[in-house]
């Protein structure tokens, strides 16, 4: 063991001398035979390791040919040309930037198509329908697909009395938007899809107020197009605007109706902001 | 431009200056300034990948490819190291790259150039036999073996700067030095009498 520590200290010690030698012959144009003499201890296995790095030493001016530097110059000028180098690559930064804001938005946006109320994407989903909408020529259309889909998510929330509420407001508000948009040209298309959600609500035990009268409104002078976050809101709200009422039913949301007094009977809809027209 | 070009005689300092300038002006894309850069550091690559592959025109390949690939790969360089140590890496990357990749054994080229120094025909001849025997040897060594005694003969690193280019410590590097040395006389069959 002690013979062991005392051969790995000499080698250590051989290593570190023989990188001092190497040291002073490289930069101090020292010779070997001056290192041997500096070091007589361990002279017998330095010259054997220095007349190694001496065979190495003398190839260190070695040079490629003058033909080969020439075309290698060649060759590089050519792909450099054909290889322009961006010295700022800002613009690239900003296309990852947009590509990575445009995948996050999409991605989530993607997600959010199948949040709930109540859900954390929901309303992210609500904005996402707004700038369809918005991009939408035809707004019926588009309004008569979000009606729909707030009637599956009153459906799907049905048993959850908090979210129940949302989704309620967020129906009659659907409803609501697709009744002003109501033209003699399109009653008869907007009055049957109201009729077959509120049959299908009712069918799964949420029970409406009957559209008992639905008030077309006169087709708006000027259309134009509201903004992303703003619905276009009816300057004329009809004289009867339905109601969607929850039946309190013991199965079916047991504590919402005190939870959500407003819903349990003719409530008083929310204001509706009118969006002037520009 | 010139000045980079014949490093022997100016301070470290000066050819730091200069290296610097050069780098900045060959990331801004200016290409005279890169090919300044290429003259100054060909022959260092050559000699690195020299002693580091079987032949002569593989040595030549690698060293293109070293200045294509730091061209293209410029704007990654940060400049708070020397350039040349960039392209050493880049060079034993390359080395790397050139067995992974290598389908079969290059036999060793007889047709090595003359070496350009030595004032006789004879000399020139006893110099290219002897470069041969040394390739030989040390393309037997390990792989750290080689890169540790190319960067201390070839490259003219310091154990110092060896050590932060490998990342590994000083100690380290002095052992490995010895050990290459060993299998080097080894393999060249030395024998001290």
């Amino acid at each position: 063991m002690m013979q062991m520590d005392e051969s790995e200290i000499n080698e250590d010690q051989l290593a570190l001398v023989l990188d001092e030698c190497l040291s002073a012959i490289l930069s101090e144009n020292a010779s070997l035979d001056d290192c041997l003499a500096r070091y007589p201890y361990h002279a017998e296995q330095l010259k054997l390791l220095l007349v190694a790095a001496s065979k190495i030493n003398r190839h260190k001016t070695l040079e490629p040919t003058q033909a080969f530097r020439n075309q290698a110059r060649h060759e590089l000028m050519k792909y450099i040309s054909s290889h322009e180098y961006k010295s700022v690559p800002v613009y690239r930064f900003a296309l990852i930037l947009a590509s990575l804001v445009i995948g996050f938005l999409t991605t989530g946006t993607a997600l959010a198509q199948g949040a709930l109320p109540g859900d954390r994407l929901y309303e992210w989903k609500l904005a996402s329908e707004r700038a369809w909408r918005w991009t939408a020529t035809d707004h019926v259309s588009v309004d008569i697909k979000l009606a729909e889909r707030r009637s599956r998510e009153v459906l799907a929330v049905s048993g959850d009395p908090e979210r129940s509420l949302r989704a309620h407001q967020e129906y009659q508000y659907a409803e609501m938007v697709l009744i002003s948009e109501i033209v003699p040209e399109n009653k008869a298309r907007i009055t049957s899809v109201i009729q077959t959600q509120r049959e299908s609500l009712e069918k799964s035990g949420i029970t409406l107020t009957p559209v008992d009268e639905i008030t077309p409104l006169q087709p708006e002078p000027v259309e134009t197009p509201a903004g992303p976050s703003e619905l276009r809101m009816p300057s004329q709200i009809p004289s009867s605007i339905p109601f969607v009422t929850v039946v309190a039913t013991p199965d079916l949301m047991p504590t919402a109706m005190s939870a959500v007094p407003a819903l349990t009977e003719p409530a008083v809809l929310p204001p509706v902001v009118s969006t002037p027209n520009k | 431009m010139d000045v980079i070009r014949k490093t022997a005689g100016i301070s470290p300092q000066k050819k730091q200056v200069n290296e610097k300038d050069l780098v900045h002006r060959a990331k801004a894309g200016d290409p005279e300034a890169f090919t300044a850069l290429y003259d100054a550091y060909l022959s260092h690559v050559y000699r690195y990948v020299f002693f580091r592959v079987a032949d002569d025109q593989t040595a030549e390949d690698i060293t293109s490819q070293v200045f294509l690939r730091a061209w293209e790969h410029l704007k990654r360089y940060r400049q708070d190291g020397s350039f040349l140590a960039w392209l050493y890496t880049i060079a034993r990357n390359a080395v790397i790259d050139h067995y992974r990749t290598r389908k079969e054994v290059v036999p060793l080229n007889d047709a090595l150039p003359l070496p350009v120094e030595g004032p006789t025909l004879q000399e020139r001849v006893e110099l290219k036999v002897e470069t041969e025997h040394v390739r030989r040897a040390m393309l037997r060594l390990t792989s750290d073996q080689k890169e540790v005694l190319s960067l201390k003969f070839m490259a003219g690193f310091s154990t110092e700067e060896i050590a932060r280019h490998l990342g590994k410590r000083e100690g380290a590097v002095r052992a490995l030095q010895m050990r290459a040395l060993r299998a080097l006389a080894k393999e060249l069959k030395l024998e001290v009498g």
